[in-house]
């Protein structure tokens, strides 16, 4: 059994913030093409004022959304290395299994089975 | 490339547990902060109306201080307690199933630190376990919150028949079941596949192991 003693602030920080900036993006391609489909394309980009204005909102968004997503991944880590030493950390057990191993030539399989 | 046998359900809960804590914060801030409203919504107004008097537009009055801050607290607790329950039942749920429909699978590498960085999920071992879980687990929340619903607004909305509201909350569910699944599945396998690919450009999840016999 293998414990989870201590996980890497920073490592978890930097994936959130990667995700919130993923889902920020997907969200607002899915925001435009929905507004594009309903025929309100000009409504989703430039009721923002112009296009300018819908990149600034986007980059403020994105902007917040790396902020909070380093805050939380980091929070989260931090308390987890913080609680884990007095609640207990995650146990798992783990186990080897080879990848990858070429299959033996059929004549060593032939030689094995003979023996 | 290893394969993640068998979680301690506890310890699973308990690390559950701590991310509720984290996001209890943020919930029951926004339960804080929008609880007079929902004390708004509840008031009712019927009587009024039919009495002919007109509703003073303050009659929702503003819980004090000290309810919304219990109501921070209990739902601060709550968001905790709810989050080990679920660590509890998805590990619980993964160490059964996964017996028959194959483990987790991860490449790790041991860095010049002596921390393990999980360098890559197989994809398919993660989605298919995850997926199974949901199914349950997704099972029992539409279940509830269907009958939930069917309580909530059977009370208020008048159906043709009452053969035609149920058909409608059965389909609702299988939408609501089956739906989230494939979303849910979708997601997974999106994020599972990102990570591989853009970790390397972030960095890993790193972790210390210990061993315990």
């Amino acid at each position: 059994m293998y414990t989870v003693q201590r996980v890497y602030i920073w490592n978890w920080a930097k994936l959130c913030a990667l995700f919130n900036i993923i889902g920020i993006l997907i969200y607002a391609v899915i925001f435009v093409f929905i507004g594009f489909l309903g025929g309100n394309f000009d409504l989703a980009v430039f009721g923002h004022g112009s296009l300018s204005g819908f990149g600034v909102i986007l980059a403020m968004v994105l902007l917040i959304g790396i902020l909070s997503g380093l805050g939380f991944g980091a929070l989260i880590a931090a308390i987890y290395n913080g609680l884990s030493k007095v609640f207990g950390p995650i146990e798992v057990e783990i186990s080897f299994e080879p990848e990858n191993i070429p299959e033996a030539a059929p004549e060593v399989n032939s030689q094995i089975q003979q023996t | 490339m290893y394969s993640l046998d068998r979680f301690k359900v506890l310890s699973v809960g308990k690390a559950f547990a701590i991310v509720g804590l984290v996001g209890g914060i943020f919930g029951g801030l926004w339960v804080f902060l929008t609880f007079s409203n929902v004390a708004c919504m509840q008031v009712d107004v019927q009587p009024y109306q039919t009495s002919g008097l007109t509703l003073a537009p303050d009659y929702c009055s503003t819980p004090g201080l000290a309810t919304r801050l219990l109501v921070l607290f209990i739902a601060w607790l709550a968001c905790i307690a709810l989050a080990f329950v679920m660590g509890i039942i998805y590990a619980a749920l993964y160490n059964w199933l996964s017996e028959y429909f194959g483990k987790i699978k991860v490449r790790l590498n041991l860095n010049q630190k002596g921390a393990y960085e999980i360098t890559h999920f197989q994809v398919w071992s993660v989605v298919k376990n995850l997926a199974i879980i949901w199914l349950i687990v997704g099972l029992i929340v539409n279940v509830l919150v269907i009958i939930f619903s069917i309580n909530f607004f059977g009370a208020f909305l008048s159906f043709g028949s009452s053969n035609v509201f149920y058909e409608s909350s059965l389909f609702a569910f299988l939408i609501g079941w089956l739906g989230s699944a494939i979303a849910f599945v979708g997601l997974t396998a999106l994020i599972t596949w990102l990570y591989n690919l853009l970790s390397r450009f972030v960095g890993h999840i790193t972790i210390h192991l210990g061993v315990k016999s």
